[in-house]
């Protein structure tokens, strides 16, 4: 078959204005929906015609889904707030640092007006191999080019890779593990919720999906718990330029300081793994140490213990263990 | 008599259009009837089509036909076609089909039968010239003065290099000046380098989408162009017509940077297919296609010897350079950037070898400042070295080399106009404050490092000898007609301001005519190059002195005395001694009328160029007419000038830079256009950064596949990746072989910018030359931690 | 239903990349049926029939007569793991039982690999090879074997005429292609997956 790229094949297209509405039509149309929220990552694959959903299920009408409400302690974010809002939120800026500028850090102003927290961590992976169409492990095929001795690998795994090399490229999902979120998660029997840390599945689990959402899943909310509120926190991002760039590493600490000893500590790495990595042995070794340079150092070499490189990829380790370093070391309140 | 034009901050009579939204791009335009093509692409990087079956495609509803290489005209080998059976890359378009819309026909497209057979293909220019190595062509590998032929270099020649370091075998291109071994021997220092420039997609944000129709036997074509009248002059070229039966429409141009010289080949597929199924066809380019159709800049692969004094004066440069050139055609980038290495660093023996291979990767082209910015970031940070080594300042070392007007450059030992480099780099200095930064040099602050640069760089300035075009009407308006087109350079309008003040002509009372052929334009120079500033600033010149004698001539006919008596100003003329006795320009436009002859363009000069008699003969007696050659002197060659000053901070813990200032010096002659120097300035700086930092061109070698194919994996430079201020001063000093005094300066920026950061991040590395392009993230990292570089040196399309 | 799984490549030629699972299905049900059949064959129709053998003379038997030396069962055994190995860590990732299967998996192929060159070599030099020839013979008595199946006339005379009898050489060679198969599907795998590690 001749191949085109660039224009958006034919489907069907629903906009139900409530979640139930929304939950029925991916239930009845199960593996061939495809859920829309701000569309950054679907229209792209639509364009490429690579993914040919039969049902688009367009979320934009249902207003359950928009917005931040204060709720224990924390807020509970709609799936369907866009990253502009959250950045911008002047609570979350305020108690949840490390969400708000994750959220601002992510593409362009457009984007983020446009993409939504629901969307940013659900994207797919950006491994331009299988982005391209070609039949890798994670398209069904039974390869995975990106990992050869040949290829194009600068931007893939470091860690989790089995079989596919490809990483998340979320800068939000991180800051949500380290804020410990829970995400609310609807289908046709009712409603769950798991640890945002639990949400990101890697290769080993299913080589086909990035998250636990199945056909027929909706994800309706995040929940912030009000635990970690006002605790330090750092953000960073490394990219090659400074818009409208996935990051080579990204780093979302979040610690509980009390004198100057870590009481607890949650970091969180992304672009180095098929799923954001979260450093538990790191966090267990931070737990009573003093917040210094030499914590934060000796932590940082522990963060990069057990990672294997590729071809082109080497320099995400040195870039791990720094961002991981200056994120204890420089997490502010 | 008013201020002159020239020198005055002017907005371009398109601005409104554009910031509104009520331009109207090649894309833009709906004829009754209209249909969509589409193209099919080359999924392989060679390959000979087997089967090509559009029927299923065909009895689509809405299909309404299809245009093969079969409906081209009989190719000229080796010219690259619109449409092929031998694909020479992935992305070469090998089918259109033309649709109701565009829905049905990329269906279409995914409904023909296309069977390819692959043929050996090669990316990396060193893979073909080894041993045995693949050629990218079935015809050879490289030209051999104008006949492809297959170069293959020995083991030996590549044992001889060792690792890392460029092998140097037989050349097809060579020159010398000088004797090497001499200049060697009178050398201080020596120092040696592979260095590897990749290949860049030209990325502007229009891409070369196009709109065809034919009406009583004309072609109508809306399409992307960098210059209008040589478009025009292309297309009746490429499709077999006479230059009369081309009309041709493109009044705005979203960027080109070389890749739409003369407009594009791509631009033949609507006019046959809509030849062919008698309907106006639209031909919308995604970026995708962009990417693969619309050219890019060759990468190189060097080796560079160079010789210093203890005072800084280079005593020889030995250049050898590996060029990629995709699959067609034959660049001149590694010999332009001899030229400039020549005459940037004026060494006293230089030879210069080089090799332009074909690969199976998009075609090239020139692309702003080609040859000259890839040379610029290559040997900057080696003159960096060599100061230190020498414990010379910096700048200091540029000027000490820098050319003059006196100096002379490249093979031929070539002259210039002029050169003013070292007031350049003395007004540069001065302004960024060379000195006291340069104390910065190196210094930490937390994680950060301070680095400061200096990139000098240079380009041809200029052309000669086209075709300016004016008409007074009798409503006292001046109409230019320019055939240059608006590249967004501002040229097509600053240029026309130079007929404005040779009239005194106020510029309310100017209408600048440009961007349809239908609308009287005189030949032009390619607006490229840098050419148009000194080309038409010099034709419109002599167009306007043409038609201020006719309206001296009309006003002493009329009013007595002798035609030198009169001078002309705010829409006058009138006798000096008495400036109450004189005509209104539109009342010497009706007598011009009335006379007839060469005033309306009855008569016209012998030695202008046949496009430019017919839109004077179609202007004629509507006006007085200005219509002149551009004959003024043309003895040397115009080159300008321009360097960059940068400061960057690079945190030692991600590799990050962050480019703190910068500021930019021209020698572009006299300033046409304050503010349009300036742009041209920051806007080739920032392709510069991109060049130097950001910008990717990625291919999988095995499959030959290219990745860096949208615009966010190809990393051109965005707003965030630039300093919030960035400063332009010009030297402002005339060239004396331009009327107003006026040189280009569409390309040097970019060298220059690109090599301030490659100077500016070898500076805060401590002297550490990485010597590759682009400096991303990751080999900044691998350097200061002292791991594995992600790339060998000579590593291409990564 | 499908037979292969194909794929267009990057260069969207139509690539083989394996065999379908669906005929995963048609193996399980093949075989259980078989089963079924045989059993109610042997329980219901022969299970009446009377075996046709005389007794040998128990004096002329030893105790214990050795078939196979120590070192061929070893081998046997050795060939069976391989191969069970294989069919283990190649099947159960496939259906969704995640584990580090890909050390195990080659260890095993190149265990089977050097197993099978060592059959070949040892068989076609140390044994007699032709032993496993089908020559006219075989075919002959295939057919008539087919036909006691078929008519279970006990009454026809069983044929002896070579080492192993026809079908047991059948299931032989059958298993000798697909264990040939699959040694050359893995090493082609192996190498590929070899350049990925090789720098």
């Amino acid at each position: 078959m001749a191949v085109i790229r660039d224009m958006i094949p034919a489907f069907e297209l629903f906009q139900p204005a409530t979640v139930e509405d929304a939950v029925a039509l991916l239930s009845r149309y199960g593996e061939n929906a495809w859920v829309l929220a701000g569309g950054l990552d679907s229209m792209d694959w639509f364009k490429d015609r690579i993914k040919r959903p039969e049902a688009v299920v367009a979320l934009e009408q249902i207003e359950e889904l928009c917005g931040v409400r204060e709720a224990a302690g924390g807020f509970e974010i709609g799936a369907l707030t866009t990253l502009s809002e959250i950045a911008a939120h002047p609570g979350i800026s305020e108690r949840f640092r490390v969400l708000a500028e994750a959220a601002g850090h992510v593409a362009t102003p457009q984007i983020r007006n446009q993409g939504t927290i629901g969307g940013n961590i659900s994207q797919d992976t950006r491994c331009w191999y299988y982005r391209g169409g070609w039949p890798c492990y994670r398209a069904g095929g039974n390869t995975c080019y990106a990992g050869t001795s040949q290829s194009m690998n600068r931007e893939h795994a470091v860690l989790g890779a089995r079989r596919c090399v490809a990483v998340n490229a979320s800068d939000t999902a991180p800051a949500l593990i380290a804020l410990d979120a829970k995400l609310v998660i609807w289908n046709g029997r009712g409603e769950r919720v798991v640890d945002a840390e639990d949400y990101f599945i890697g290769p080993a689990t299913d080589i086909t999906r990035m998250t636990v959402l199945e056909p027929g899943d909706l994800l309706t909310a995040v929940r912030i718990p009000g635990s970690w509120a006002g605790l330090r926190f750092y953000f960073e991002k490394v990219r090659d330029r400074q818009s409208w760039d996935f990051a080579l590493v990204n780093v979302a600490t979040a610690l509980n300081v009390s004198g100057d000893r870590i009481e607890e500590a949650r970091i969180v790495v992304n672009g180095v793994a098929p799923f954001p990595v979260r450093l538990h042995e790191v966090e267990t070794a931070l737990r009573g140490r003093p917040a210094n340079e030499a914590t934060a150092s000796a932590a940082a070499e522990l963060a990069i213990e057990g990672t294997r490189v590729l071809r082109h990829n080497d320099f995400k380790l040195p870039l791990m263990r720094n961002l991981v370093r200056r994120s204890i070391r420089d997490a502010r309140a | 008599m008013a201020d002159k034009l020239i020198g005055q901050d002017i907005a371009p009579p398109d601005l409104i259009a554009k910031v509104t939204g009520q331009a109207r791009y090649a894309e833009d335009f709906r004829p009754e009837g209209m249909v969509f093509a589409k193209l099919l692409p080359s999924p392989m990087p060679h390959a000979r089509v087997t089967k090509l079956d559009a029927s299923r495609a065909l009895a689509m509803p809405g299909v309404i036909g299809v245009l093969t290489a079969e409906d081209l005209p009989e190719p000229q080998a080796p010219r690259e076609q619109p449409l092929t059976n031998e694909p020479l890359y992935v992305g070469e378009p090998i089918l259109a089909l033309a649709a109701v819309d565009e829905t049905t026909a990329a269906d279409a497209i995914e409904a023909i039968d296309l069977e390819l057979e692959p043929l050996p293909f090669v990316l990396d220019p060193l893979e073909s010239l080894a041993p045995g190595g693949p050629n990218a062509r079935v015809e050879g590998n490289t030209f051999v003065g104008r006949e492809m032929a297959t170069v293959k270099w020995t083991t030996a020649d590549f044992e001889a290099a060792g690792e890392d370091e460029l092998p140097m075998g037989e050349p097809t291109a060579e020159w010398s000046v000088g004797d090497l071994d001499t200049g060697f021997a009178a050398a201080d220092l020596v120092i040696e380098e592979t260095i590897s420039h990749q290949s860049q997609t030209h990325h502007p944000l229009e891409s070369r989408s196009c709109m065809a129709y034919w009406q009583n036997g004309k072609l109508h074509l809306y399409g992307s162009t960098q210059s209008v009248a040589r478009t025009r002059a292309a297309l009746a070229d490429m499709l077999d017509l006479e230059l009369e039966d081309v009309v041709f429409v493109g009044e705005y141009c979203g960027g080109g940077f070389g890749s739409k010289i003369a407009g594009s080949p791509i631009m033949a597929v609507p006019a046959l297919l809509s030849k062919k199924i008698g309907r106006p066809v639209m031909l919308r380019v995604t970026r995708y296609e962009e990417t693969y159709i619309g050219r890019a800049r060759p990468g190189q692969q060097a080796r560079v010897k160079i010789g210093w004094r203890n005072d800084g004066k280079i005593t020889a440069i030995d250049l050898y350079m590996v060029q990629d050139h995709g699959p067609y055609g034959a660049s001149g980038d590694h010999q332009t950037a001899s030229a400039v290495a020549s005459l940037l660093y004026q060494p006293e023996a230089m030879r210069f070898r080089g090799i332009t291979l074909f690969t199976n990767t998009p075609p090239r082209s020139a692309q702003r400042q080609p040859g000259g910015a890839q040379i610029s970031p290559m040997l900057e940070p080696l003159m960096d070295r060599a100061a230190r080594e020498l414990g010379i300042d910096r700048v200091e070392m540029r000027r000490v080399n820098a050319p003059d007007s006196d100096s002379t450059f490249g093979p031929g030992e070539s002259q210039l106009t002029t050169a003013y480099v070292r007031e350049a780099l003395d007004l540069g200095a001065a302004e960024f404050g060379w000195s006291e930064k340069n104390e910065r040099s190196g210094q930490r602050n937390g994680t950060k490092v301070t680095g400061i640069g200096v990139g000098l760089s240079s380009f041809v300035g200029g052309a000669f000898g086209y075709d300016g075009l004016l008409l007074i009407r009798p409503d006292g308006n001046l109409y230019i007609h320019m055939g240059v087109g608006n590249l967004g350079t501002h040229s097509f309008a600053d240029t026309a301001r130079v007929a404005a003040d040779v009239l005194g002509m106020p510029w309310d009372r100017c209408q600048v005519i440009w961007g349809d052929t239908a609308e009287h334009l005189p030949w032009s120079c390619v607006q490229g190059g840098s050419q148009t500033a000194h080309a038409h600033s010099r034709a419109n010149h002599a167009a306007a002195t043409d038609m201020k004698r006719k309206l001296q001539e009309i006003a002493a006919q009329d009013l007595g005395g002798a035609p030198d008596a009169y001078e002309v100003a705010d829409g006058r003329v009138f006798r000096s001694s008495s400036p109450g006795t004189g005509l209104s320009f539109g009342a010497a436009a009706e007598r011009a009328i009335e006379l007839g002859g060469s005033y309306s363009g009855q008569e016209l000069p012998e030695d202008i160029h046949d496009m430019t008699t017919r839109s004077a003969q179609g202007l004629a007696g509507q006006g007085l007419m200005g219509v002149a050659k551009d004959n003024y002197a043309r003895e040397t060659g115009p080159w300008s000038f321009a360097v960059g000053f940068a400061e960057v901070e690079l945190d030692t813990e991600t590799g990050h830079v962050e480019i703190t200032d910068y500021r930019a010096v021209a020698d572009c002659g006299t300033v046409l256009h304050p503010r349009g120097a300036a742009a041209q300035a920051h806007g080739g700086g920032v392709q510069g950064f991109g060049q130097a930092r950001s910008q990717k061109w990625v291919f999988d070698p095995k499959w030959g596949v290219p990745f860096a194919h949208r615009l966010y994996t190809a990393r051109p430079p965005g707003i965030l990746d630039v300093p919030l201020e960035m400063k332009f001063a010009a030297v402002n000093l005339p060239d004396p072989q331009n009327p107003v005094g006026a040189k280009g300066i569409g390309e040097p920026p970019l060298g220059a910018g690109a090599a301030a950061i490659t100077s500016a991040i070898s500076d805060a590395l401590g002297g550490k030359c990485l010597c590759r392009t682009p400096l991303t993230t990751d080999v900044i990292l691998a350097e200061l931690e002292g791991r594995p570089q992600p790339h060998r040196r000579l590593d291409t399309h990564v | 239903m499908e037979f292969f799984r194909t794929a267009a490549n990057p260069w969207r030629q139509n690539v083989l990349l394996g065999i379908a699972w669906d005929l995963m299905w048609v193996a399980i049900i093949a075989g259980a049926a078989f089963v079924v059949v045989h059993a109610i064959y042997v329980g219901v129709v022969s299970g009446s029939a009377e075996p046709d053998t005389a007794a040998p003379d128990p004096g002329s038997i030893p105790e214990r007569l050795e078939r196979h030396s120590m070192a061929a069962r070893l081998f046997h055994w050795l060939m069976a793991l391989s191969m069970f190995a294989l069919l283990i860590t190649a099947f159960l990732p496939v259906t969704g039982i995640q584990f580090a299967w890909v050390t195990i998996h080659w260890i095993a192929g190149m265990v089977l690999l050097l197993a099978v060159l060592y059959h070949v070599f040892h068989a076609t030099l140390k044994q007699d090879f032709w032993a496993m020839w089908i020559g006219r013979d075989e075919l002959a008595e295939g057919v008539q074997g087919l036909r006691g199946v078929f008519r279970r006339s006990a009454d026809l005379e069983k044929r002896r005429g070579a080492k192993y009898p026809l079908d047991h050489k059948l299931y032989h060679h059958v298993v000798a292609i697909v264990g040939i198969a699959a040694i050359v599907s893995g090493v082609r795998c192996t190498s590929r997956s070899g350049r990925r590690s090789g720098g």
